[in-house]
């Protein structure tokens, strides 16, 4: 199986389902992956999108469920080796990059170090104000592609969104290893410029998605 | 405008239509002819 | 919780094992089993039941599961809702497409809306709020709405019960809709559609559409969804308008005036014979007669007044009759009166002509006539000046005419703080 750069040392083996940890030459067996229930989505490892001047393609994919239901964030890779999380909710995409100086503020700080968020919560990111406005418990259902952290079978975290009114988004999450924090806009699929999207049985491609 | 702002103003219509035909007859439900007041009974103060 | 099966798009119903095809597998989160009605939680492998039914299945407009072209786009329709406020019911239909997401179809008060929700919230006061730098003015006050059936697929957890505070905010023909629950904001555009449009898209079960307003009897009034407070102000002035106008028009109707007037004494526990008030004549082909009696002071008196129009011509003669009556005294309440001392009587009706105006009556003391002789050997007598006059309107027609125009918007005034 082909394992992508250096920077995403897991993949989910498509065949038995095993998560492996590459490390140097190595290659760890982390654990099993549940099999990704059957979706719709209208991406797939392999599709290309296009945001902010640069071109990107999806590599990997984790599927998070949380009490209010479930979704998937769609790992892609820029050409640049950066990567994104394009989370997929009812329709509507979010995209993020890393924004790690945000780890450096002090309620980021705080929420790292354990502490916990209120809805309302505000935080200000590139001059624009974000509230807080999802704050959940999520917990893994499975995974697919190569993907910078482990997701084995229950594997979970505490997810935190901030919105602003113009559809900016800031995504904290923290697990058992490290807190990380994610700044990025809303999308819909048309303006990513898609390409090499899924075909879905008995439904056709939109043209401007063509 | 509302559907029901325009039924109203045409209830509104139907109704000065029929006070203005009743003023030209001078039609009124208060008039007082043949209705002796003190037909109910004796005059005197209702006050108890 | 009772596991069901998931199989490809397919679920099995774990409350009736009727299987289920799921459209929007993936971004559905609650299914309502269209077989049982059952309410299952289908967002992880294992399909879950929320909560077990067994009831007919519901009716709206659109079929589960039918396709259509709808703005150049193909949709599926996968849920349906039946909501209500405190004015109208309506429905909602979620469309889908995998590529393109989400969509709303709105059948209210036989008008259609097509919905989209908003990523960038619309930024403003309470009243006036900027979308895409257009304006949008806030139409009606906050509604309470509540979900009272649901069917097909949500990619929330939706159950019938479920409570939202909603208000619309209108420019042109484009609304956009707030809807606050359980601390989330959502915004959705709705632009109209032509039902036709959604009959040829999706085909329409017209039996099953939200009632027209029509179909209501006293609910004719009932204004679209969120139009049901901006017309009032428009209602209360269109009746003040109406009313004025009516005043104006009455009064002008009723002239032109012609009067006359004498003094008259009644003795108290004595009569009269009729004396003559004097001549008027009616210049309009029917005229309202008023003939107005005012008394000195007096107390614990009555006086009946006969009064009788007689017609030069065909010397018929038209009667009616006024009382002029006040009382006063003291119980354990206080000081008390009651009664006036002068009295209006109306003839209407009276044809064009001539009259001569004759009024008779009698005086009495109450509770009974004082000695008609006091002790000065002076007959205690009423003194009322009476005068006849043509040409007055009916104000009392006037007022029952401002009640009935009244009637409506504060009726629906009555409603909206009833319901607060």
């Amino acid at each position: 199986m082909p394992v992508r750069g250096a920077s995403l040392p897991y993949a989910t083996c498509p065949y038995c389902q095993t998560l492996i940890l590459r490390q140097g030459l190595d290659i760890e067996d982390v654990g099993k992956v549940a099999v990704l229930p059957f979706d719709v989505s209208p991406i797939q490892l392999g599709t290309t999108l296009m945001a902010e001047g640069r071109s990107m393609v999806v590599v990997g994919r984790v599927r998070w469920a949380w009490t209010g239901g479930s979704w998937n964030e769609w790992l892609a890779m820029a050409d640049s080796g950066a990567q994104y999380w394009l989370a997929e909710a009812a329709g509507m995409f979010m995209l993020t990059a890393e924004w790690p100086q945000l780890l450096d503020r002090a309620e980021v700080r705080a929420f790292a170090e354990g502490g916990t968020l209120t809805p309302g919560d505000v935080i200000e990111v590139d001059g624009r104000q974000l509230f807080a406005s999802d704050i959940k418990q999520v917990e893994c259902l499975g995974s697919e592609g190569d993907l910078p952290i482990p997701t084995q079978i229950g594997m979970k975290m505490t997810s935190v969104d901030f919105r602003s009114a113009s559809g900016e988004v800031l995504s904290l999450q923290r697990d058992d290893r490290a807190t990380t924090a994610w700044f990025g806009d809303s999308w819909d699929l048309v303006s990513l410029k898609p390409g090499n999207l899924r075909q879905i049985e008995g439904w056709t491609v939109p043209g401007e998605l063509r | 405008m509302t559907r029901r702002l325009i039924l109203y103003a045409l209830f509104c219509l139907a109704l000065l239509a029929g006070a203005l035909f009743a003023a030209f007859n001078a039609y009124s439900f208060y008039s007082d002819e043949e209705d002796r007041p003190v037909a109910s009974g004796q005059p005197g103060p209702s006050h108890k | 919780m009772t596991a069901g099966t998931f199989g490809g798009n397919a679920v099995t119903c774990p409350a009736c094992g009727g299987t289920i095809e799921l459209r929007a597998a993936g971004f559905t989160v609650n299914l309502a089993c269209h077989h049982c009605g059952s309410l299952l939680d289908v967002s992880r492998p294992e399909v879950a039941l929320i909560r077990k039914y067994k009831r007919a299945k519901e009716n709206f407009a659109l079929e589960l599961g039918k396709r259509g072209t709808l703005f150049g786009q193909e949709w599926e329709v996968v849920g349906a809702m039946r909501r209500k406020d405190q004015i109208t019911i309506w429905q909602e239909f979620l469309l889908f497409n995998p590529y393109l997401g989400y969509r709303w179809l709105v059948a209210c008060d036989g008008e259609w809306q097509f919905g989209t929700m908003l990523a960038d919230r619309p930024q403003g006061p309470r009243d006036r709020v900027y979308w895409r730098s257009t304006p949008f003015t806030r139409m009606g006050r906050d509604q309470t709405t509540s979900t009272t059936a649901v069917a097909g697929e949500f990619y929330w957890r939706v159950k019938a019960g479920d409570t939202a505070t909603a208000t619309l905010f209108q420019s042109g023909d484009t609304m956009l809709s707030r809807e606050v629950s359980a601390g989330e904001e959502n915004w959705t555009q709705l632009v109209p559609v032509p039902e036709a449009e959604v009959e040829i898209a999706f085909g329409l079960r017209r039996r099953s559409l939200p009632r027209r307003k029509a179909a209501r009897g006293p609910m004719l009034f009932r204004p679209s969804i969120g139009m049901e407070q901006d017309d009032l102000g428009n209602m209360f002035k269109l009746a003040l308008a109406v009313s004025i106008f009516a005043a104006i028009a009455m009064a002008v109707i009723a002239g032109p005036t012609t009067a006359a007037s004498t003094l008259i004494q009644v003795p108290v526990g004595g009569q009269i014979a009729p004396v003559k008030v004097g001549t008027i004549t009616v210049r309009r082909p029917w005229q309202f007669v008023t003939i107005e009696a005012d008394a000195n002071r007096f107390e614990n008196r009555w006086v009946d007044l006969e009064y009788n129009l007689v017609d030069r011509s065909s010397e018929q003669s038209i009667d009616a009759f006024g009382l002029v009556e006040h009382y006063a005294g003291t119980d354990s309440d206080g000081a008390w009166s009651e009664g006036s001392r002068s009295g209006d009587t109306m003839f209407g009706h009276v044809p064009r002509g001539t009259y001569d105006v004759y009024v008779s009556g009698s005086a009495h003391g109450w509770p009974v006539d004082p000695y008609t002789i006091d002790g000065w050997g002076s007959v205690e007598t009423i003194n009322l000046s009476i005068e006849a006059s043509t040409g007055a309107m009916s104000w009392g027609m006037w007022w029952t005419l401002v009640i009935a125009l009244f009637a409506w918007p504060l009726t629906l005034l009555w409603w909206r703080f009833r319901d607060k």
